[in-house]
């Protein structure tokens, strides 16, 4: 039971194929204008390709045709395939609840059941408070969360995310993400996103397409840690430390602790990860005092210009900064600094 | 929104074109006001003829508000929602009654639906007849309105966009649900500003009206056309008239505007 799909777009200079297994959550990474928004809309129903053909468990969702085949087509609502888009898009006329209540409505449901499962979800997603108001009265990550609880209400066979956190503040998108990795465990989605935190939380494997076509494909972790198209070379690159929970952080190897957040019941001891970007990282010469930053003793090795900013190395882990603050601060390799990055900014899993 | 406040200062020259211009809307009303014979208005307004005309107007402009309603709402969506060859020319021809003197509208009706019309010949074999009929009545006015509810629904459609019906369809809505669950809902200040424009312009209809239809007391001599006729022999009573349509034209915007859809 999987979903598979290869299809083209002339006008848009799009070719290509992906497969997602049971269970498995794919991210398509890529930059701007290179064709995830369009793997969504086909896959969706909402535009047609050129050619090719897609199947989901088994069904075909769409087949223009070939030898010895014959051109099909199943409307979006036939499809058991819910799309999550950038903005919640929440009907504006309908409460939270009844937006919620929406896919079972419309999977016939009777009124009173599809309220019962709304509400249902709403709990899940840590928005039962908001189930009486209209959208226009919820805040971005509010409404996210329920347009989260709307599309899996409808309890679709594939769930399509479309940068659902792109138009999040900084400051909720990390608890709307743990709420995602949560209820996205053991159900088949697929993620556009370029955003590699994304990819690394949320999803199990992760192709890279550019102008249309697939540059890379494989298990996350070995694309982030080892990239080969220059996409995923510019955008990997995340702090990893590796080690065992104690309190609320990871403690790594050489005994420093980094505190985050997490969404998991861990046990201390539990092996887990601490993942934090190299732009969330601030760079000092003293430790920063009072403060309630994790902060590490480093030794530069490397200073690498990267578009605008200038990536500071060290042996394991990295920083991205201002070439002001490389002229301010000094730096050069062999420079001891303390890199220094606030626990919100981090996040924990199990590894 | 209401008191947003201005942004750029307006040069001041443009009062003076706009306030002459409010005067031209405003002027003539005012000067019919002080014609109004006020010691006899309910007599003036409550003859025989005038009461039936004044019913007749209400009945055939709410038919056929409904009608372009019932016509409208479709057309709108196939030309908002689709894209087909020749769509641009459809939509030119379906606005063209807008442009339209609506005499010319009268006269295309009655060589359509006329005794001898294009349709007319096959209804009249029927035991139809249309022309000269309170139907006909109707039908000028549904002409010449409906083109008002469809631009008006149109640019709704347009300005809400399709990505709330694409969410409603993924989430397994059928056409038909995410029409009377989500588009008409979203549209539905624009479909209420669309009838309450057609309703005014089948209120007021003249031309087609008269050529098609005729003018039959009680049948087919609406309210424009009871005033026309009466400004001939009793200028009072095409007056006191004129008001009652100025007041009924008055509240049905009010109720608009009190909706806040126009």
């Amino acid at each position: 039971m999987t979903f598979d799909l290869s299809a083209t777009v002339k006008e848009r200079g799009f070719d290509l194929s992906m497969h997602v297994e049971t269970g498995e959550v794919l991210a398509v990474l890529g930059p701007n204008g290179s064709g995830k928004s369009t793997a969504l809309a086909l896959i969706a129903g909402l535009l047609r390709p050129d050619t090719g053909h897609a199947t989901l468990d088994g069904r075909v969702l769409f087949d223009v045709g070939g030898p010895g085949r014959s051109p099909t087509w199943v409307p979006p609502h036939a499809r058991g395939v819910a799309l999550l888009a950038q903005e919640p898009l929440l009907f504006p006329h309908l409460s939270a609840l009844e937006n919620v209540a929406f896919g079972p409505r419309s999977l016939g449901q009777s009124r009173t059941e599809a309220r019962k499962v709304a509400k249902g979800w709403l709990e899940e997603v840590d928005a039962s408070q908001y189930a009486d108001r209209k959208p226009a009265q919820l805040s971005g990550g509010q409404g996210q969360r329920i347009a989260v609880a709307r599309a899996l209400a409808a309890d679709p066979r594939l769930l399509l995310l479309d940068e659902p956190m792109a138009a999040l503040d900084v400051a909720v998108a990390p608890a709307v993400r743990q709420m995602l990795r949560r209820v996205l465990h053991d159900r088949s989605a697929v993620i556009v996103t370029h955003d590699v935190l994304d990819a690394l939380l949320l999803a199990d494997r992760v192709v890279v397409v550019d102008e249309g076509h697939v540059v890379e494909n494989g298990p996350t972790e070995q694309v982030l840690a080892r990239p080969r198209s220059a996409f995923a070379a510019r955008i990997a690159g995340l702090n990893m430390v590796r080690g065992t929970l104690d309190g609320h952080g990871v403690r790594g190897p050489d005994g420093v602790l980094v505190e985050g957040l997490t969404d998991q019941p861990m046990a201390q001891g539990d092996h887990a990860v601490a993942v934090f970007r190299p732009s969330a990282v601030g760079i000092f010469r003293q430790p920063p005092g009072g403060s309630p930053r994790n902060v590490m003793d480093v030794t530069i090795t490397e200073l690498e210009p990267l578009g605008e900013q200038i990536r500071v190395r060290t042996p394991h882990l990295s920083a991205d900064v201002t070439a002001t603050a490389v002229a301010e601060l000094d730096l050069a390799p062999g420079t001891p600094v303390v890199f220094a990055v606030k626990a919100s900014e981090v996040a924990i899993y199990r590894s | 929104m209401a008191h947003g406040a201005r942004q750029v200062g307006l040069p001041t020259w443009v009062f003076v074109p706009a306030a002459v211009g409010a005067l031209f809307v405003v002027l003539p009303l005012a000067a019919m006001l002080t014609r109004v014979e006020w010691t006899d208005f309910f007599g003036l307004i409550s003859s025989d003829s005038s009461v039936d005309a004044l019913l007749l107007s209400l009945r055939t402009s709410s038919a056929s508000t409904f009608l372009c309603v019932i016509f409208g709402v479709p057309m709108a969506m196939v030309l908002a929602r689709t894209s087909f060859r020749g769509q641009q020319l459809v939509r030119s021809l379906v606005l063209l009654p807008l442009v339209l003197p609506p005499v010319v509208g009268g006269i295309a009706l009655l060589y359509t639906f006329g005794r001898r019309g294009l349709l007319g010949h096959s209804l009249d074999v029927l035991g139809i007849q249309v022309a000269f009929s309170t139907t006909a009545v109707v039908m000028a006015q549904t002409f010449v309105a409906l083109p008002f509810l469809v631009v008006s629904l149109e640019g709704a459609l347009r300005t809400a966009g399709g990505r709330y019906e694409a969410v409603a369809s993924t989430l397994g809505a059928r056409p038909t649900t995410v029409f009377r669950r989500v588009t008409l809902p979203l549209v539905l200040p624009g479909l209420l500003s669309g009838a309450v424009l057609s309703f005014a312009r089948s209120l007021g209809e003249f031309g087609a009206t008269i050529t098609f239809a005729g003018s039959l007391q009680g049948v087919t001599r609406t309210l424009p056309l009871e005033i026309y006729l009466q400004r001939e022999t009793d200028a009072d009573a095409a007056v006191a008239l004129s008001l009652v349509l100025v007041v009924v034209a008055v509240v049905v915007i009010g109720l608009a505007r009190g909706r806040g859809t126009i």
